[in-house]
């Protein structure tokens, strides 16, 4: 996304892209995370590439929205680094309690954008102001400014009508679509994406589906996490099979589709399959 | 029954000047104490959402103390007492709005916490992963949702302070209440007067049940 207008990007983008050209786009390194008691990531390493798109399964519990969330900077890591582009966003080890945030993650915090499972549009704005709110506030646009860039991405998702609509005016698909647009707003170089068409009606998850594709070929480096097999074996480059914190197994969406290695791979996919 | 009620006593043209200036004075008092309520209850609930030790503590020791103890002993307190430790000099009116603030800030604190509570974990999330400071993401997202939550509770509140706003009466605050005692002790007809008395403030708050009532029923959150 070369196509940034100078004064919409923080001032240190630039020099902490510069510095990281050709790294993957994120890593994660021995990355650990308990909730209490309960470990919920398990020393994973993983390390995605530019443009690359990621899609990752597995039942519930087995820590693939902990990931995202970590990623994101929601959560905050036990041990282990995760890096993006190349920068340590977070860095802990469990022998000593530092735990936190690196100072570079807020400037990085813009380079990922998220859309959850139940859309957190905020409902006393309308779809313009959801997508608006962040250009104004982080990157100082001007109100006008940020109109205009929030009408556009809207257009970008086949809602430019429904600019003045508020969210319980919308259907899901129509909401998440705009959840969309506002994480776009922000020109991230990273989107993540927390099993976003679960709480759809399934008459709407295509219309989601069809943004999320059209992202993916324009070189969107995407971590999807989803149910939706089609999706999966259609647009991803690589897809991973998390189960009890661990990625168990990892590969081709063919491979995995068709010939499971891993004997909790194949068992996850039947009881998927059979419903 | 044997009296024999004569409502000439209420009827007459000095009963308006009466409740012109006691009317006043309860609704100056009354919105006065609304507005800092509001202010002070809001300033609470965020000290005690805060979680940075001590400020959620001396919250709930502000809400709890408010909370526990009669508006009356209150408003003596404040009055008679606060000015002498604090050195200040304190007009009965000043005493009563800020009595009556305090009142009711405790019960609107512990009404914002909840409405901010309230507010869907998944609305920081967004917040957080958009970039807004944790100041931008309270006042731009999570402050007009949580007012919204409270604007019904509003009405109720305006109408519990027009009735202790009669406690004002007890250092001497010219509201409707002392009007009317003062009349009384002129015309020695209590009966007459402390039953128009009443009518006078189920009249000030009844319009406003049935406006909080439309207002709760408009704004219901889903």
């Amino acid at each position: 996304m070369s196509d940034r207008p100078d004064h919409a990007e923080p001032a240190g983008a630039a020099a902490v892209r510069e510095r990281s050209t050709g790294r993957p786009a994120i890593e994660l390194v021995r990355v650990s995370k308990a909730f209490g008691q309960r470990l919920v990531l398990r020393s994973l390493d993983l390390a995605i590439g530019e443009a690359e798109v990621v899609v990752v399964i597995g039942g519930s519990g087995s820590g693939k929205s902990t990931l995202l969330r970590c990623i994101a900077g929601l959560e905050l890591i036990d041990d282990g680094e995760i890096r993006i582009e190349g920068t340590p966003v977070q860095r802990a080890a469990s022998r000593r309690r530092n735990r936190g945030l690196l100072r570079a993650a807020g400037l990085l915090r813009q380079e990922v954008g998220m859309v959850f499972q139940h859309f957190n549009l905020f409902p006393h704005m309308t779809a313009r102001q959801n997508v608006a709110l962040a250009l104004r506030l982080v990157r100082r646009m001007p109100r006008q400014e940020a109109g205009a860039v929030a009408e556009a991405m809207l257009q970008r998702v086949a809602l430019g009508s429904y600019r003045d609509a508020y969210p319980d005016q919308l259907s899901g698909g129509q909401q998440q679509r705009v959840a969309i647009a506002r994480a776009l707003a922000m020109h991230p170089r990273i989107m993540l994406f927390d099993e976003v068409t679960s709480a759809l009606d399934p008459e709407l998850v295509g219309e989601v589906l069809k943004v999320m594709r059209q992202l993916a070929t324009e070189g969107m480096t995407m971590i999807v996490v989803t149910h939706e097999m089609g999706f999966a074996r259609d647009v991803a480059d690589r897809v991973l099979f998390m189960d009890q914190g661990a990625i168990v197994e990892a590969g081709d969406p063919e491979a995995i589709f068709v010939a499971p290695q891993h004997t909790r791979t194949r068992a996850f996919l039947s009881r998927l399959l059979e419903r | 029954m044997s009296y024999r009620f004569e409502w000439d006593v209420v009827f007459n043209a000095d009963m308006v000047t009466i409740v012109t200036i006691g009317l006043r004075y309860t609704l100056i008092v009354s919105f006065l104490s609304l507005i800092f309520g509001n202010c002070v209850g809001l300033i609470a609930a965020v000290l005690r959402i805060s979680g940075k030790p001590p400020l959620p503590q001396l919250a709930y020791i502000y809400i709890d103390f408010f909370r526990t103890t009669p508006a009356l002993v209150q408003l003596i307190w404040i009055f008679y007492v606060l000015p002498i430790i604090a050195g200040i000099d304190l007009s009965p009116i000043a005493a009563g709005v800020i009595a009556l603030s305090l009142n009711a800030g405790a019960f609107l604190a512990e009404v914002f916490r909840a409405g901010i509570e309230s507010i869907g974990k998944g609305q920081r999330d967004a917040t957080f992963v958009l970039g807004l400071s944790r100041f931008q993401s309270f006042v731009h997202v999570l402050l007009p949702q949580a007012l919204r939550r409270v604007l019904p509770a509003t009405g109720n509140v305006l109408i519990s302070l027009i009735k202790d706003s009669a406690l004002l009466t007890t250092i001497a605050v010219p509201e409707l209440t002392y009007q009317f005692q003062t009349d009384v002790a002129r015309t020695f007809r209590p009966l007459e007067l402390y039953t128009a008395l009443a009518v006078m403030y189920f009249l000030l708050t009844y319009p406003l049940s049935l406006a909080a009532s439309a207002l709760e029923r408009r704004y219901r959150v889903t």
